[in-house]
């Protein structure tokens, strides 16, 4: 049977006047129930969008290209009513930052509630409100009698979490997309958040995707990495193999990169300069080929296509380059 | 709630006594003899020290404050020059007419600037955009005088469906209905600005709610377009309230020219007459009334901010 | 990565301010603002009758009447001469209150919002209660006092601007006293005079200015509102306000007369706003505060 999600050649370009930038420019990926597929890239890689894509919440100016099926249904093909049907009841969204996702003029219990209204699961106002504790209750939250009663602003950003994951799972989705959903949180919380993501995803059998900058958040979490690199996916596979064993050399590039002194905010070790913006033109040319230390002439002649790695997976690098495991002092990969 | 409440009430009166103090001041700006300007100049030193004595003119500023803020604490706001009576009496009689009109303008103001910003932000299709923000910006550069002149010119004289001016018809009127038919093209009048820039302001908030993450989170959780719009209305209230609470400062300043123009018989056409008539302690009376008003309304207008936005509430 | 999808800024984009084709309001106000400064400038040199000299015989013309063009007043006045003098009243009224206002107001804003704490609080209350006051009842009052005449209207109107410009500089500038470089500043030892000079003026100056360029049309109705009531130009001066107020009387014989001045102020006022909102929308400054 196919997977769940399935995102196949997804293009996604914003226009601006006589300007187009491509943020997503061809990404096949997909996620599958009870599994967490991690969308691994820097800043600018695509990889939000790639998400937002999936929720058909690109805005007006969006052109989007490809195909995106959930369950074997097309839903770009989908008016945005039917498309609103879905989001909420079969994909759920966990934005990044707690504070902003929610209204600051009313009480959060209310929020979640609210819903269930809009999907009809409960019919009357007392058993939409007796569901909305048992989410909240779910999700972890202390006290949800209070909690529910208060205002976000009342509320920890820890909790707020707690609350905007209650929202999000409240219809019993399908699928579960976190888009950088720790990022906003302290170092402690974040580890119970991830923790409750976990539990929800077993507890409610969902396939969580989700979206990150942070390789520990991947290694935590993940089943499936795809790594996203310009708006293309450079390498994808099973964790444990991608994580440990990088097949394309931006990869091993980010996993190596810890934040240290001495190297300016946005450049990654051994990959000098910053990724092309989403305006260059880069069809038919590796994104990485200004940036990178093994690119040869082939890389510029031809796109990159994914191929597979022998131990799972497949990379969209056909050099050979120095293995990091073999060669753990070249410059690329200093761990 | 209380507590806030409390807090505002008391910030009010430092206000209200600064606004007396303003009131107080400038009776002292007027330039002139007030002496020689009520006895000529031809009076006597003894019969200027006497009088002088008399009006508390020769003690220091600060005493002849207190004496006059105690005698307006009492409701003595003093003589009309012009018309020999109790300013209060008169300013009284023609605060319940300003009361009405106003409140007539503030209706037309908030719906149609409540009607012209949600065009302005929600309608799908240009023009009705445009047309929105258009009328918008005409309304809210049109002065009172001019629109009022322009409606009574219009539906007045050119083609009178409405009258020119007055509160009641003298012959056959007194009923609330032809109050109301009277009432009409003042309102609209004083309306205008606030009506323009309510919309405009709208509008704008509107846009940045509508473009917040929480918005955004809302159409992520599938709520509908009709749903998502009211919560985007009701995080605009706040900022609605306050461009409101000032906006009713241009309401109780036009209603000075308009009730000239419509003769309307309230405390604006009190006023015009009174600086007609240089009817100083009656100006002063009819300001002091409009501003503490003012005050007042500000006061429910923090109120119902309160009420909508728990963060304020602390 | 932003929570919400937008185009990534360009790294081939030119660097420093990208340069915009002006927007076409502020193009469109520009130009009709410069035409009502020629027609007050050029006053004296039009071919035009005299504007206070009246001529009993001819009074109340209608518009289109043979060497009147806009007809004649009350007192036989040529309209027409009357309203491109009045220009210049008009003009002075609603731009010297607000030049001398945006200077008093910045002064003491920064004043307030650099000082200490007990400095801005004194301030702060001061402004509320000038705030308390609807704007044209605290003119009319000023001007009362003053007396009648273009100065003492000049200077009620300073007067009542002065607290609105006041609190939009102090809000800005307690918005930029939370950022990183004043406090670096402030942890360098800089003056309050020199922190004035080179980080706060250049960093409010374009919300400022945009905000009392609104302003100024603002300030027109206001001051032909003030002459309206009679507290402005004395009478034998050409002004659209006091015009307006002598020709309501013949609304129902000559009702296209007093439209006339009314129009006028009606289009200076439009031609100022429609500039404020071009310059507003040239340096990107968002509607933050109401005029």
């Amino acid at each position: 049977m196919s997977p769940l999600l399935e995102i196949e050649d997804l293009t996604v370009a914003f226009t601006a006047g006589e300007r187009t930038a491509h943020a997503v420019r061809g990404v096949t990926l997909s996620a599958d129930t009870g599994r967490t597929t991690v969308v691994l890239g820097e800043s600018g890689s695509g990889k939000s969008v790639t998400a937002r894509a999936v929720l058909g919440l690109l805005g007006r100016n969006a052109r989007v290209g490809g195909d995106v099926r959930l369950g074997g249904e097309s839903l770009l093909g989908l008016d945005e009513r039917a498309m609103s049907a879905r989001r909420g009841r079969d994909i759920g969204l966990v934005p990044q930052d707690p504070g902003g996702s929610l209204d600051p003029l009313r009480r959060v219990g209310g929020q979640i509630a609210e819903v269930l209204r809009a999907h009809r699961v409960r019919n009357s106002r007392a058993a939409r409100r007796e569901l909305a504790l048992e989410l909240l209750s779910q999700a972890g939250v202390p006290e949800p009698g209070r909690v529910a009663r208060s205002y976000p602003h009342e509320l920890s950003g820890g909790l707020r979490q707690r609350v905007a994951i209650a929202a999000a799972v409240a219809c019993g989705p399908r699928l579960l997309i976190a888009d950088e959903p720790t990022t906003a949180l302290d170092m402690t919380v974040q580890a119970q958040i991830l923790a409750l993501f976990q539990r929800l995803q077993r507890e409610l059998g969902m396939a969580l995707l989700l979206v990150t900058h942070d390789v520990g958040v991947a290694r935590l979490m993940a089943s499936t990495v795809v790594v996203m690199y310009a708006g293309r996916v450079v390498e994808e596979g099973p964790a444990a193999r991608v994580l440990d064993r990088p097949a394309h050399p931006y990869t091993a590039a980010l996993l190596a990169a810890q934040p240290r002194p001495g190297i300016p905010r946005g450049e990654l070790a051994g990959l000098p300069g910053l990724p092309p913006s989403a305006t260059a033109e880069i069809e038919g040319r590796c994104a990485l080929v200004p940036r990178c230390p093994y690119a040869v002439a082939a890389c510029s002649a031809e796109p990159p296509l994914l191929a597979p790695v022998a131990a799972g997976g497949s990379a969209a690098c056909p050099v050979p380059w120095p293995d990091p495991v073999a060669a753990p002092g070249a410059g690329a990969r200093t761990r | 709630m209380t507590a806030f409440l409390v807090r505002r009430l008391l910030l009010a009166v430092p206000t209200v006594f600064g606004v007396c103090l303003v009131v107080f001041v400038t009776t002292k700006l007027v330039p002139g003899d007030p002496l020689a300007s009520l006895l000529g100049p031809l009076a006597t030193p003894a019969a200027r020290a006497e009088l002088s004595a008399r009006l508390g003119l020769d003690e220091p500023l600060p005493v002849q404050f207190g004496t006059w803020l105690w005698n307006v604490a009492q409701g003595q706001l003093g003589t009309s020059i012009q018309l020999q009576r109790d300013v209060l009496d008169l300013v009284w009689g023609a605060f319940g007419n300003t009361a009405l009109l106003a409140a007539a303008g503030a209706l037309i103001a908030f719906g149609g600037g409540l009607a012209l910003g949600v065009t302005g932000a929600f309608a799908s299709r240009r023009p009705p955009r445009w047309l929105a923000s258009g009328l918008s910006f005409l309304a809210m550069s049109v002065p009172q005088y001019s629109i009022a002149l322009l409606l009574v010119v219009l539906l007045a004289v050119e083609y009178p469906v409405l009258p020119a001016g007055g509160m009641r018809d003298p012959i056959a009127g007194g009923g609330a209905g032809d109050v109301l038919r009277h009432l009409i093209l003042p309102a609209a009048a004083v309306a205008m600005i606030p009506m323009g820039v309510i919309a405009r302001m709208l509008s704008a908030v509107l846009a940045d709610v509508l473009a917040g993450e929480h918005i955004d989170a809302m159409r992520a959780r599938g709520l509908g377009r009709v749903s998502i719009a009211l919560h985007a209305l009701h995080n605009a209230l706040p900022s609605l309230l306050t461009i409101a609470g000032l906006q009713i400062a241009y309401l109780l300043g036009g209603v000075v020219f308009v009730e000239t123009i419509f003769s309307w018989p309230g405390l604006g056409q009190a006023l015009y007459n009174a600086i007609a008539a240089r009817d100083l302690p009656l100006i002063q009376g009819g300001v002091l009334v409009i501003a503490v008003s003012f005050v007042l309304i500000n006061l429910v207008v923090d109120g119902a901010h309160a009420l909508i936005d728990p963060r304020v509430r602390r | 990565m932003a929570a919400r999808p937008e185009p990534p800024p360009s790294t081939e984009r030119p660097r420093g301010r990208p340069r915009r084709r002006p927007p076409a309001a502020l193009t469109a106000g520009a130009l009709a603002v410069l035409a009502l400064a020629l027609t007050a400038a050029l006053a004296p040199l039009l071919p035009l009758p005299d504007p206070a000299l009246g001529d009993l015989a001819n009074r109340l013309l209608p518009p289109g009447s043979p060497g009147h063009p806009f007809g004649t007043d009350g007192q036989g006045r040529d309209v027409l001469s009357r309203l491109v003098w009045g220009t210049q009243a008009s003009l002075l009224a609603g731009v010297v209150p607000v030049a001398v206002a945006s200077v008093l107001g910045t002064l003491l804003g920064v004043v307030a919002g650099l000082g200490a704490r007990a400095v801005e609080n004194a301030v702060m209350r001061v402004l509320d209660v000038l705030f308390a006051f609807p704007s044209v009842l605290l003119a009319i009052a000023i001007a009362a006092s003053l007396g009648a005449g273009l100065v003492s209207m000049m200077a009620a109107l300073a007067v009542i601007l002065v607290p609105a410009v006041a609190r939009v500089v102090v809000t800005e500038v307690a918005r930029l006293r939370e950022l990183d470089f004043m406090q670096a500043a402030r942890a360098g030892g800089a003056g309050w005079p020199f922190i004035a000079r080179w980080h706060v003026l250049p960093n409010i100056m374009p919300a400022v200015s945009v905000y009392c360029s609104a302003l100024v049309g603002l300030c027109v109705v206001l001051g032909a509102g003030l002459s309206f009531l009679g507290l402005g130009v004395a009478p034998p001066h050409a002004e659209w306000g006091a015009m307006v107020d002598d020709l309501r009387q013949y609304v129902f014989t000559a009702p296209l007369l007093a439209l006339l001045p009314a129009a006028a102020i009606f289009l200076a006022s439009v031609s100022f706003n429609v500039l404020g909102e071009g310059l507003r929308r040239h340096f990107d400054v968002k509607s933050r505060y109401t005029t």
